[in-house]
């Protein structure tokens, strides 16, 4: 369907050349906590809440494009949908951008209130940071929304979730593709739903003066941004489900029922898992944090086996012919479980205690994203050039894959060990307290120039061959 | 009334803002004779031994700030549970007959959970002075001026935590918690106004339980329900209509 | 656990990830008939049993209630606000205590139970105890219209660092406060 390559085209280029301006930024942060540049305290929070929103806005983006183009195999998808998120995203990074570097506004991805309302913002910044986040809703959960009717339009609900496979029966076949996304889709909406009632709350101490529960509203932060991020991890997944066993040449991937339990099991469980950002609020319902931590290992757990083990399955002794596409997908499922090894340490409670706002939260995060969901998305973004151009960007690999996994690996890795030395997340100058941390923060941005060097060639590459594929219409 | 106790709340803080918490904690309390109103000698850390205990103390004939408090007491702890509330008379004039009427007088002198008796003399100077609890005679008006305290007491007789004057209710059940001898984790402030909170106090129990804020976390998973099993029902229906000619 | 022992768990298991991965990749360029479905069984029971054990490992080690059925020695109170910890023996309640008592010092003492009822009169703060060597060794977050109490016992003498561990402003980092163990 051509509308549907071009839109998928046009989120691509989008996304891909957002993507450099953003790791730059990151870049631009290390460098400053090293003590290399002078950024004013600003300058430093402002490019933290613009790297933190760009980064999380444009793959969760990607990774639903990725979806949307892939879920044409098996139903009918409709275009404006996608068309209408991409217009309010737009609008809504508009919108961001002018809040974040026209008005000062330097909260952090999360504005944890009661922050926005105590921070020296312009007045109006706020107000458009508030309504950019409205506008990216609205958006993604019309397109999300769009994704759901058409994929229950073919398959009832308790087939799209693979019920009748949970008991044993294997006819109709639920396809895995449609199972994730399916889940991931329902998974999705209480996310929305969390910040429609944020936004809310916010708008009315906004508008009204009406003060709020300082710990409902991290509830709710959390509630929203932990299950948006988590999820786009699973849209990445479904790509690769769809995508790999064919590009290691294998038959594709059924719903086993323990796939449909996996699947199944996570699509509730992630909603809790939230409550690990709540540990060290030692006011959440203690209750709550012993769920926080059972949901946080379960959460992950069945996704990731499954996942590895069919991965690792179609890849032993299997001959693959080894390029772009199926690289990412393959290191980036290795660099999920080691990100995933290193959250649910995390995630424990009494470990927590002495990582929690550390290092490791990025160290942990990064891994799976620029390292996992991230390169899921390009190999799904290659797929695509390939399928349109017929150039699977055979000259690149060596050079992008190299600088890219050595670059990131070498980026979290200073993550890590920083966090194990107590160094704080989130300050633009280090304290003298952990003086040794401008030196991680060196050894981290110099990785990052690698891969940094790698996603500019890569970009080169992708928004030539998807620009042809937009000016073919 | 309502004057009366405004004016407590004014002038009960600033007469005893110098005391500090910190000097009292876990500060050891003499164990003094006391005399009950059931006319029983017991000692003070003898009515300490079977739970934790809230004491307050007053004068009889005090024209000022006892009556208010001790009415105050008996709304927000009128039948204390786990702890004990003790109030005795510091009043070298009161006679144990006295200590009883003011028992009766607020219907309290039966009442379980409290307990009223009469320091003697060298005794309340000891308890006093070991409370950092001022009294002052003065002779104009031949009556006291004395602090308003509530002291929490463990059972082996130490201080853990007092409260002056005529505190939000929030803040006396938090002591009567602590009375019980448990650790709360977290307690709310009370004061702030917001929308919807996430505790609210039980006045019965004295412990904060869970609210609306809370509750509102449960919207976004039903939300997800509702939405799938509209979406799909919205979809049966139209599936169901005969096609157009 | 300390963060020494989590850094090296993390690394000897993204070791053995990352060998498993390099063994399987090794084998693609060598196409042979063979399955590794005969290995779902097993994986899966080993899975649970990591599952298992960490959980009854960790889950009974919460940080909240370490010293519930000791009575501190000492109790300070910590009101933070942007970007400074004011600490007190005595409750802080309006901006003139908060004022006061943010030049106090602090002295604990060593090898007793102490608690720390943290509070926020601004946004929300994170109170996070370096020991004299730098390292994090306990922390609680600071909520608006919340007091959290911390309790911990002090093993090692000399001066602490309180850092603010919540982004909550521009001079965040700068967020400290000093105390002495002795």
């Amino acid at each position: 369907m051509k509308a549907l390559d071009r839109i998928t085209a046009a989120w691509i280029i989008t996304v891909t050349l957002v993507f450099p301006i953003a790791i730059l930024l990151g870049i631009l942060m290390r460098l400053n906590q090293a003590n290399v540049l002078e950024l004013s305290p600003l300058t430093f929070y402002s490019f933290m809440t613009a790297h933190g929103l760009l980064m999380v806005g444009i793959w969760f983006v990607m990774s639903m494009a990725g979806v949307s183009y892939l879920l044409q195999r098996y139903v009918e998808v409709r275009v404006w949908p996608i068309t209408f998120g991409y217009v309010l995203t737009l609008v809504g990074v508009v919108l961001l951008l002018a809040a974040i570097f026209g008005g000062g506004f330097h909260t952090g991805w999360y504005f944890l209130y009661p922050l926005p309302f105590y921070a020296r913002t312009e007045e109006w910044a706020t107000m458009a940071f508030l309504l950019s986040l409205g506008s990216l809703g609205v958006g993604w959960f019309v397109w999300s929304l769009g994704l759901l009717v058409a994929i229950l339009r073919k398959y009832p609900l308790t087939r799209a979730l693979a019920w009748h496979h949970l008991v044993g029966k294997s006819e109709p076949e639920t396809p895995p593709f449609i199972l994730i996304s399916t889940t991931t889709l329902l998974g999705l909406v209480p996310a929305f739903v969390a910040a429609v009632i944020l936004l809310g709350l916010f708008f009315m101490e906004y508008l009204g003066g009406v003060k709020q529960d300082a710990l409902l509203m991290k509830n709710l932060t959390f509630y929203f941004g932990h299950t948006l991020v988590n999820e786009m991890l699973y849209f990445g997944i479904a790509a690769l489900y769809e995508l790999f066993p064919a590009l290691a040449g294998k038959p594709p991937y059924r719903t086993k029922p323990f796939v449909a339990l996996a699947w199944n099991l996570v699509l509730v469980v992630v909603w809790t898992a939230y409550f690990h950002h709540l540990y060290m609020d030692f006011v959440q319902p203690t209750v709550l944090q012993y769920v926080g931590q059972l949901a946080s290992w379960i959460a992950p757990i069945p996704a990731i086996a499954v996942t590895a083990f069919s991965v690792l399955g179609t890849v032993y002794r299997s001959g693959i012919k080894w390029w772009l596409a199926p690289t990412f997908f393959f290191t980036g499922v290795m660099f999920w479980i080691i990100g995933g090894l290193g959250a649910i340490l995390d995630a424990i409670v009494a470990n927590n205690f002495v990582l929690h706002n550390t290092l490791w939260v990025p160290a942990h995060f990064h891994t799976y994203n620029l390292l996992g969901n991230v390169l899921f998305s390009l190999g799904f973004i290659t797929w695509f050039v390939r399928e349109q151009s017929g150039d699977d960007g055979s000259r690149l690999y060596r050079p992008v894959a190299t600088l890219y996994l050595l670059g990131g690996a070498g980026f979290v890795a200073a993550f890590y060990i920083a966090g194990a030395l107590s160094i704080m997340r989130r300050v633009d100058k280090y304290p003298e307290l952990v003086a040794n941390g401008g030196v991680w923060a060196l050894v981290g941005a110099l990785f990052a120039i690698l891969v940094l060097v790698a996603v500019a060639i890569y970009t080169v590459h992708v928004v030539r061959r998807c620009w042809r594929v937009l000016a073919a219409a | 009334m309502l004057a009366r106790l405004s004016g407590c709340l004014i002038v009960a803080p600033l007469l005893w803002a110098q005391l500090n918490e910190g000097h009292y904690y876990l500060r050891s309390v003499p164990d003094v004779p006391v005399t009950l109103i059931t006319g029983e000698q017991r000692s003070l850390h003898h009515l300490l031994q079977s739970r934790a205990v809230l004491l307050t103390l007053f004068s009889s004939r005090c024209q000022g700030l006892c009556s208010p408090y001790l009415l105050y007491l008996k709304r927000e702890l009128a039948s204390p549970r786990e702890f004990a509330v003790v109030a005795l008379s510091f009043d070298p004039r009161d006679r144990l007959t006295d200590v009883a009427a003011t028992a009766h007088r607020f219907g309290l002198a039966k009442a379980s959970g409290w307990t009223w008796g009469l320091l003697h003399p060298t005794g309340a100077m000891s308890l006093l002075s070991t409370l950092g609890y001022a009294v002052r005679y003065d002779s104009s008006r031949a009556d006291y001026d004395h602090s308003i305290v509530l002291f929490v007491l463990d059972r082996r007789g130490n201080i853990l935590r007092r409260m002056e004057g005529f505190q939000d209710p929030a803040l006396l059940k938090d002591l009567a918690r602590e009375a019980r001898g448990e650790f709360v984790l977290s307690y709310p402030l009370p004061s702030t106004d917001v929308a919807l909170r996430c505790f609210e106090l039980d006045k019965e129990t004295g412990s904060w339980r869970l609210s609306m804020g809370m509750a509102l976390l449960l919207v976004p998973p039903i939300a997800s329900f509702a939405l799938a099993g509209l979406v799909q029902l919205a979809l049966a229906l139209r599936r169901t209509q005969p096609p157009q000619p | 656990m300390p963060q020494s022992t989590i850094l090296l768990l993390f690394f000897l298991g993204s070791l053995v990830i990352a060998g498993v991965f390099w063994w399987v990749w090794r084998t693609s360029r060598q196409p042979a008939p063979g399955s590794v479905e005969p290995l779902r069984r097993w994986i899966f029971v080993g899975l649970l049993l990591f599952v298992g054990i960490f959980t009854a490992l960790t889950l009974w080690r919460m940080p909240y209630f370490l010293y519930a059925e000791e009575l501190p020695e000492r109790v300070i109170h910590v009101v933070s606000r942007q970007f400074a910890f004011a600490l007190s023996e005595r409750p802080i309640e309006t901006d003139a205590e908060y004022a006061a008592a943010l030049g106090q010092t602090v002295e604990l003492p060593l090898g007793k139970v102490v608690e720390f009822r943290v509070t926020s009169f601004d946004v929300n703060h994170g109170f996070a105890l370096y020991s004299p060597d730098g390292r994090i060794v306990a922390q609680v977050q600071a909520m608006p219209g919340y007091v959290n109490r911390l309790r911990w016992r002090f093993d090692q003498p000399g001066e602490y660092v309180a850092q603010c561990l919540e982004y909550c402003g521009a001079a965040h980092a700068n967020m400290q406060a000093r105390f002495v163990v002795r």
